[in-house]
């Protein structure tokens, strides 16, 4: 089994009143272990039903087999579905690849940085 | 002076079935000058098939322990059993025979670059058949039968016999295409999962490589479907049924043209690897995507597999495999839009119909407008929009394309 590790920090005032947290997400998310690990994520969205901001920080996610592309996409749908926001955030640029020829970066923004990330995801709410 | 008459006749003969098959050859040939020498090359191997096949027969005469159709008649007493038995097996021979000469010249020379060429070189030999085989009848009944029935028979085997031929052998050069994709459809079919259970058991029992059995599982159906075809074109000749052989014969022509316009995508293949493009796409993620390709493949989810595919292909423009894919996702999204529009008229909603080409991808981009509207009058704030340009994935948009890549065969 191939070694993945996804944490899950909490950024509880990004935008006020809403949850908004950071999956980070390192090592290889492949066959032997992505059913299992991606269960935090969806954890994560059944504790936050409405209006959940969910940045995916991919700086040490060296592969991803295309199950995980498939939870990515579900994960997409369900979030926006319910009014919340996806952003990705330090992809490396064989990971970006993939997301960008799947057709994921239509629907998903990219940013090469956290922050960047954190203020697509406070802006878009602040303006709405 | 009876000398005289017999090169006469044969001379005439000839010139008679020589018609339709100059009309038949001229609309084989296309515009390259090779191809059209190719053709002809072809054609004239076709016609020393039917002569092979009597040489077969007289051999039949010298040693009687091996003349099947004798064997078949003095074993087999049911007539009509028989009658079916015989007419396989010289179906058979002659769809051999004009198998023969297609594999024989593609081994030699490796002719057979596109699934057209399987089946125009195939249309070919079979017309050289066709057109031999017409001089034999009209020669062998010049002058012992009226003038009448001469010229019907002549006109029934100018249209009929020849376009039976060329249709038996053109479904069979069709199949026998697609076998020489084998390397690539075996290779979809690893990411698919779908590989079927008598090319397994072939290269089983043969102890060959899986595309190799998958290469001879198509040419064995391309033949059992041809020699089938024929026997039973056979069989109605036999007992004179015009109008079902009509009938035959414009199906046997749809089925055709059906098994071309289903697999239009394939007819873009070329398996010249010195022309091939590199990938710029890195192996290992290009598999990635390969893999999510069968995934949603299989969960008919067309319209994102062909999107996926086209950009795919911008990277890994010779991938075969891909190619494959958008091929067969196109197909199926036609397939399912003639169900749809069958089932329509009979349910008159289309509602579930629609699952058939759902995509995740689409469903989302072409949502997101949807769901702000819907939330600008709604209690949660509305869903910020996106400056990304939504992709169109329309059925519509796909048929284009379809018809952008479509077969261009002088049929």
């Amino acid at each position: 089994m191939t070694e993945v590790n996804i944490t899950i920090e909490d950024l509880a005032n990004l935008v006020q009143g809403q949850a908004t947290k950071v999956v980070k997400i390192a090592g290889q998310l492949d066959e032997s272990n992505v059913d299992e690990k991606i269960q935090q994520v969806y954890k994560v969205v059944e504790e936050n039903p409405k209006n959940l901001n969910l940045i995916f920080d991919l700086e040490g996610l060296e592969y991803m087999n295309s199950k995980s592309i498939g939870y990515l996409t579900d994960l997409y749908g369900k979030i926006t579905e319910a009014g919340g926001k996806v952003v990705i955030a330090k992809a490396r640029p064989n990971i970006l690849d993939i997301l960008q020829v799947v057709g994921l970066t239509q629907l998903i923004q990219a940013f090469d940085n956290l922050e960047a990330a954190k203020s697509a995801v406070a802006t878009t709410k602040a303006s709405a | 002076m009876f000398e005289n008459t017999n090169i006469y006749s044969l001379g005439l003969s000839v010139f008679f079935a020589a018609i339709p098959a100059i009309i038949w050859l001229f609309v084989l040939f296309n515009k390259e000058e090779t191809s059209r020498k190719t053709v002809l090359l072809i054609f004239f191997l076709g016609c020393l098939t039917p002569p092979a096949l009597l040489l077969i027969q007289e051999g039949w005469q010298a040693f009687p322990q091996f003349n099947l159709a004798s064997f078949i008649e003095n074993t087999v007493h049911e007539q009509n059993l028989e009658y079916i038995l015989i007419f396989i097996l010289f179906g058979a021979m002659e769809e051999i025979i004009k198998l023969y000469v297609i594999a024989s010249v593609d081994k030699h020379t490796l002719l057979i670059k596109k699934i057209g060429d399987a089946i125009r070189y195939s249309l070919a030999a079979a017309l050289g058949f066709a057109f031999a085989e017409n001089i034999y009848y009209l020669y062998q009944f010049w002058g012992s039968i009226g003038l009448g029935e001469l010229t019907g028979m002549y006109i029934f085997r100018s249209i009929f016999t020849t376009c039976a031929h060329m249709i038996f052998s053109g479904i069979f050069g069709y199949y026998y295409g697609i076998g020489k994709f084998s390397i690539d459809i075996t290779e979809q079919s690893k990411w698919t999962g779908k590989l079927d259970v008598i090319t397994r058991l072939i290269a089983t029992m043969f102890n060959m490589p899986i595309s190799q059995a998958f290469k001879q599982k198509m040419v064995l159906k391309g033949l059992f479907t041809a020699v089938s075809l024929h026997a039973i074109y056979n069989f109605l000749l036999q007992y004179n049924y015009v109008p079902p052989i009509i009938i035959f014969v414009i199906l046997g022509y749809l089925y055709l043209q059906y098994l071309l316009s289903r697999k239009a995508g394939h007819l873009i293949l070329i398996t010249d690897i010195s022309n091939k493009t590199k990938s710029t796409i890195a192996k290992k993620d290009e598999d990635v995507v390969i893999e999510l390709l069968g995934m949603w493949f299989n969960e008919k989810r067309y319209v994102d597999v062909i999107h996926i595919c086209e950009r795919l292909l911008e990277r890994d423009p010779d991938n075969n495999v891909i190619k494959l894919f958008k091929a067969e996702a196109t197909d199926k999204m036609d397939d399912s839009n003639v169900y749809k529009k069958i089932l329509n008229n009979v349910f008159k909603s289309n509602e579930d119909l629609n699952s058939d080409d759902k995509s995740l991808i689409d469903k989302y981009t072409s949502h997101k407008d949807h769901l702000n509207k819907i939330k600008i009058f709604s209690a949660p704030p509305p869903q910020p929009s996106t400056n990304k340009k939504p992709v169109n994935t329309s059925p519509e948009t796909k048929k284009d394309e379809k018809t952008k890549d479509s077969y261009n065969l002088n049929f």
